[in-house]
C-alpha cells in the first residue's frame, strides 16, 4: 500500500504529494500528475525514529520527502536512521524501560549526591596544594579586613591566653599546624568565629564578649578546629561548584529556567553545610572531652548566641534554608555529649 | 530567530511564506497559517528520561545526542501549513562545542571560589566576546533549521553584533536602563534582519514608540514594588527593636520572609511582562517579503506558565520538566501565525556554509539565552 507522503525539491519550498511504494530494492515515487520516479534504497538517507514526529527523506537529487512515520518504513530502511539514536528510540517505545530509567537516573542522582560527590570533594581537597588554599583565604581575609575587621579592643593579656589555650587544646590533632587564631573586632559581622580553608581561624570581639567564661570561648573555637580538620571550607566549595555543574547536566537542556535549577540547588548546598556543622560539632564535642573540658560549654554558647536572634528568624522558613543547623538541635547535641561523659 | 533551548521550536516558527510573493504588496488575499504543535508530554517523559539515563551511563557523551533528539522532538511535532520543521545539527559538532562550553564554565566555577582574579579575567573576557557567540549561536540554530527543504540562515558578522549586544547594552547601564527600549529595538533589528529564509531576508521595521510603553509600565511597577518593599522591610526592623521577644517576633520573621517571596515574584512577573511584550514587539514588526507575523502571547498566560511550571518542577524534583516543556510549546504555538500575502511555494535555496556550533553550545551551557523568540 503506497504510502502518501509530500515532497520538495530542495530548491525552492514548493510542495508536491507523492506516493511512497518500494519494490525489488527501489523506494518509488508516483506523483499526482502520473509521473513517477524511483531510488535505490540505499542512496536515501532516512532521519532517524523519534515519537511520532515525520520521517524526511533525503534523495540523492537534493530533494526531500516528509512523510508521516508508518511500520513499512522500517521494513524498506531497515534501521538506516543509525545505531545510536535507533537504540535510543528503542528504548523510548517501551513503558518498561522509560520507568526504569527513570528510576535510575533518579537513584544515580541521588546516590551521587549523597555519596559520590561527597567522597569526590573529600578526595579533591585532601589532593589540594596548600598554596590554593592559602591562596583562597587571602582573598578572603583581604576582603574582610577592608570591610569589616578593626584591631581588636581584648586586653593583649586575654588574647595571648586565648592563644595559648587554643594551641593547646589542638596540640597533636590532626592538621593542627596550619591553625592560626586571630582575634579582631568586627561591629558588622557581630558575634561570630569562623575558619578558612588554610587553618586561620577568627574570632571576634564581639563573640568573646558575649561568653561567660574562656572556656565558652574555646568550645566555639573547637567547632572551627574541627571544620579545618575536615577541610569542610574546600569541600565546601567543590561540592556546591558540583551540584550546579550536575544540575546543569541534568536539566540545562531542559528546564530553559535557570531558577528551576538553582532553588534546588541552593537547598542542596546548604544541606551540605549543615553537615558539616554537624560535623564539626562532633569533633569539637569528642576534642573538649578528651581535654577533660565539658561540651556544656559549647550549649551555653549557643544559648547566648542564639539569644541575641530573634525568634521568629531561628525557627521559621528562614532557619530551614539557613546554613547551620537550627541552635536548638546543637545545643541538645552538646548536652548529650556532656552527659554521656558522666 | 532561535532562542533558547526548548524554545526553539515556536522561534524558527518563521517560516515563511513565499517569498517571491507576487511581490504585489497586497494581493489582498492574505492567508492566515498558525503552526500547529502535536507533541505530548507522555511521550516526551519517555524521550526525556532515556536521554538522562544515556547521558549519566554515558558520562555525558550521549548529551549531544539527547539535546538533537530533544529539538528534533520539538520541530518535528511543529507543522505549519501542512509541513513540519525539521533540525538538521549534527551530533557531533554539538559535542565538540559541549566540551568546550564545560570546560568554561568549570574554569568559571573553580576559579570563582579559588582564584579570583582568573575568575574576573574569565568573565571580563566572556563578557568581550559574548557579541560573538551570540552571533555564531544564531548562525548554528538559523542554519540547522529547515521547512520544507530549506534552510534558514543567519549572516551577519560576529563584530556588527558588538553594537547591539554591547555598545548599546552599556549605554543602557550606563544611563540607568533609560536606553534599554532602544537597545531591545537594536537587537531585534540585527536579529530579525539578519535572518533569511532560504534567499529572502526577514526585514524589521520596529520604532521606539512602540517600544518604550513596556518598559515604561515596568518601571513605574518596579519602583513602587521597591519603594512598597522598602517601607516594609524598615518598618518589621523598627519593629523588631521593639519585641524581640515572643510570638509577635516570631510573627515578624513569617513576615519578612513573605516580604521577600512577595518581592521575587513581583521582580518575577515583571520579568515575564518584559520577555512577552518585547517577543510579541519582534514578531509583529518582520516581514518577510510580503509576509508579516504575528505573536500573541498574553502576559497573565506567560506567568501562569512560568510560574506553575517551575512550582511543578520543584515539587517533583524535575520530573514535570516534560510536561513543562510541552505545554509552553504548545501555548506559543496557539498564539503565533504567519499572516501570508499571496503564494508561499516561491523561496529559492541559497548556498550552503558551514558554522562551528561552539557559539550556540557555549550560550546554552551558560545559559544566557537570547530572549528574543521566547
Amino acid at each position: 500500500m503506497p504510502l502518501p507522503a509530500t515532497w520538495y525539491d530542495g530548491e525552492s519550498s514548493r510542495a508536491r504529494a507523492v506516493r511512497l511504494g518500494c519494490a525489488q530494492g527501489m523506494l518509488q515515487l508516483a506523483f499526482d500528475d502520473a509521473e513517477t520516479r524511483q531510488w535505490p534504497l540505499e542512496s536515501v538517507a532516512i532521519n532517524p525514529r523519534l515519537g511520532r514526529t515525520p520521517r524526511i527523506l533525503r534523495l540523492p537529487d537534493g530533494a526531500r520527502v516528509e512523510v508521516a512515520d508508518s511500520p513499512e518504513l522500517e521494513a524498506w530502511f531497515q534501521g538506516a536512521g543509525g545505531r545510536i539514536e535507533g537504540f535510543a528510540d528503542w528504548l523510548e517505545r517501551r513503558r518498561g524501560a522509560i520507568i526504569a530509567s527513570a528510576a535510575l537516573v533518579l537513584a544515580a542522582t541521588l546516590l551521587f549526591l549523597r555519596f559520590g560527590m561527597p567522597w569526590l570533594a573529600r578526595e579533591v581537597a585532601e589532593r589540594m596544594p596548600p598554596a590554593i588554599e592559602r591562596h583562597a583565604s587571602d582573598q578572603v581575609v583581604a576582603m574582610l579586613e577592608r570591610i569589616h575587621f578593626k584591631p581588636s579592643q581584648v586586653p593583649a593579656a586575654r588574647r595571648a591566653s586565648l592563644d595559648r589555650r587554643f594551641r593547646e587544646l589542638v596540640a597533636g590533632e590532626p592538621r593542627s599546624a596550619g591553625m592560626r587564631l586571630s582575634i579582631v573586632r568586627a561591629p558588622g559581622i557581630g558575634p561570630n568565629a569562623f575558619a578558612l580553608p588554610d587553618g586561620r581561624i577568627f574570632v571576634t570581639d564581639e563573640l568573646i564578649g558575649l561568653a561567660e567564661t574562656d572556656e565558652e570561648v574555646l568550645a566555639v573555637l573547637a567547632h572551627e578546629a574541627g571544620h579545618h580538620v575536615h577541610r569542610h571550607g574546600m569541600r565546601g566549595a567543590l561540592e556546591s561548584s558540583s551540584v550546579f555543574v550536575i544540575a546543569g547536566l541534568l536539566f540545562g537542556d531542559a528546564s530553559g529556567s535557570s531558577l528551576a535549577v538553582s532553588i534546588p540547588a541552593t537547598l542542596l548546598t546548604s544541606g551540605f553545610s549543615r553537615g558539616y556543622e554537624r560535623e564539626a560539632d562532633a569533633y569539637a564535642f569528642e576534642l573538649l572531652l578528651r581535654r577533660g573540658q565539658s561540651p556544656k560549654a559549647f550549649a551555653s554558647m549557643m544559648r547566648r548566641l542564639s539569644a541575641g536572634v530573634p525568634k521568629g528568624l531561628e525557627q521559621g522558613p528562614v532557619g530551614y534554608l539557613s546554613t547551620h543547623p537550627l541552635s536548638p538541635e546543637r545545643i541538645a547535641a552538646a548536652e548529650r555529649a556532656a552527659a554521656a561523659r558522666r | 530567530m532561535p532562542a533558547t533551548p526548548g524554545e526553539g521550536t515556536m522561534s524558527e516558527a518563521i517560516p515563511a511564506r513565499p517569498a517571491a510573493a507576487m511581490a504585489a504588496a497586497g494581493t489582498g488575499r492574505v492567508v492566515r497559517h498558525q503552526p500547529a504543535f502535536a507533541g505530548r508530554a507522555g511521550e516526551y517523559f519517555g524521550i526525556w528520561f532515556v536521554n538522562l539515563l544515556l547521558g549519566i551511563v554515558t558520562l555525558g557523551i550521549y548529551s549531544a545526542w539527547a539535546k538533537v533528539r530533544s529539538e528534533r522532538y520539538f520541530y518535528g511535532n511543529t507543522t505549519l501549513a501542512g509541513s513540519s520543521f525539521d533540525y538538521l545539527a549534527d551530533p557531533i559538532a554539538i559535542l565538540k562545542g559541549r566540551l568546550i562550553a564545560y570546560a568554561v564554565v568549570i574554569a568559571l566555577l573553580l576559579s570563582s571560589k579559588f582564584l579570583p582574579i582568573l575568575y574576573f579575567a574569565l568573565i571580563l573576557a566572556l563578557f568581550a566576546l559574548m557579541p560573538l557567540i551570540i552571533v555564531l549561536g544564531l548562525r548554528f540554530r538559523a542554519r540547522n533549521s529547515a521547512w520544507r527543504g530549506l534552510s534558514f540562515r543567519f549572516d551577519r558578522e560576529g563584530g556588527a553584533a558588538y553594537g547591539p549586544f554591547l555598545g548599546w547594552q552599556l549605554l543602557s547601564a550606563i544611563t540607568g536602563t533609560l536606553l534599554y527600549p532602544l537597545m531591545k529595538l537594536k537587537q531585534h533589528e540585527f536579529v530579525a534582519g539578519g535572518h533569511r529564509f532560504g534567499r529572502k531576508r526577514f526585514e524589521f521595521a520596529g520604532d521606539a514608540s512602540r517600544y518604550y510603553p513596556p518598559y515604561l509600565v515596568a518601571l513605574g511597577i518596579g519602583a513602587g514594588l521597591m519603594l512598597a518593599f522598602g517601607i516594609a522591610f524598615s518598618a518589621a526592623i523598627f519593629a523588631g527593636v521593639h519585641a524581640a521577644e515572643g510570638p509577635a517576633a516570631q510573627a515578624l520573621g513569617v513576615g519578612v520572609v513573605a516580604a521577600l517571596v512577595l518581592f521575587y515574584a513581583g521582580m518575577f512577573a515583571l520579568g515575564i511582562f518584559l520577555r512577552v511584550r518585547y517577543a510579541n514587539l519582534l514578531w509583529n514588526n518582520t516581514r518577510l517579503g510580503p509576509h508579516r507575523f504575528e505573536s500573541s502571547l498574553r502576559v497573565r498566560d506567560m506567568m501562569w506558565l512560568y510560574a506553575s511550571n517551575l512550582v511543578a518542577i520543584v515539587c517533583t524534583l524535575g520530573l514535570a520538566v516534560p510536561w513543562a516543556m510541552i505545554r509552553l510549546a504548545r501555548y506559543r504555538a496557539a498564539h503565533f501565525a504567519v499572516l501570508a500575502d499571496g503564494g508561499i511555494d516561491d523561496f529559492v535555496r541559497d548556498q550552503e556554509r558551514e558554522h562551528a556550533a561552539a557559539g550556540a553550545e557555549l550560550i546554552d551551557a551558560l545559559d544566557v539565552g537570547i530572549d528574543l523568540g521566547l
